[in-house]
């Protein structure tokens, strides 16, 4: 999906976690990550601030719009 | 039941009612006649689904259920009733036309148009778990 890029694996594995457990620290499935990740899903704010706060960052470090990039 | 186990058989219960439907709806068209299976098909059918799909939301837990119709689901689930709302109107376009031209009767155009617009959005949502989004 255009106009948004996330480095959400990255951050991911730099926390050593896998999509399955991001998914259950998020309360949502692995699929959900892996859409996510793949830039098919554009999350919520509320669902983004809840992956932020699982991988001690912010929103802003992991979401950002394509023209900032 | 984990949400993965609660996912599987939402999707495969919605999945199975809008292939039964479907074929409802192609029996009608192939065979000429508006039942060409017992009538109570279809609608048992559906709320053998609704009680698939409320039974294991009440007898799991708020978590995994949660879990199971999470943002993505519900997004994807969305979807699949927009779609299938779009292609309830356009049916309207092409089985007035099958109408116009003595193709289908009205009876056999009611029972294949309102079982088609129960089958879209399970069907497109077959779509998207085959597409590995739900």
């Amino acid at each position: 999906m255009g106009g948004l890029r996330n480095s959400l694996k990255a951050h991911r594995k730099k926390q050593d976690l896998t999509q399955a457990q991001l998914a259950e620290l998020t309360h949502v499935s692995r699929k959900t990550i892996n859409t996510i990740e793949n830039a098919v899903f554009i999350p919520s704010t509320i669902l983004s601030l809840r992956i932020a706060r699982a991988l001690n960052t912010s929103v802003h470090d992991i979401f950002a719009l394509e023209e900032d990039v | 039941m984990n949400a993965t186990t609660i996912a599987t058989i939402r999707n495969g219960s919605f999945s199975l009612l809008g292939l039964v439907l479907l074929g409802y709806a192609l029996a009608v068209l192939f065979v000429g006649r508006p039942d060409p299976m017992p009538p109570w098909v279809p609608g048992l059918a559906g709320a053998l689904t609704a009680l698939v799909v409320t039974l294991i939301s009440r007898l799991n837990t708020r978590a995994a259920v949660s879990v199971a119709w999470d943002e993505l689901t519900r997004s994807e689930w969305a979807r699949s009733l927009r779609g299938g709302y779009w292609m309830a109107v356009w049916m309207y376009a092409a089985f007035g036309l099958a109408l116009f031209n003595d193709i289908v009767t009205y009876p056999q155009a009611f029972a294949a148009m309102g079982t088609l617009t129960g089958a879209a959005p399970c069907l497109l949502f077959l779509r998207a778990w085959i597409k590995g989004r739900v």
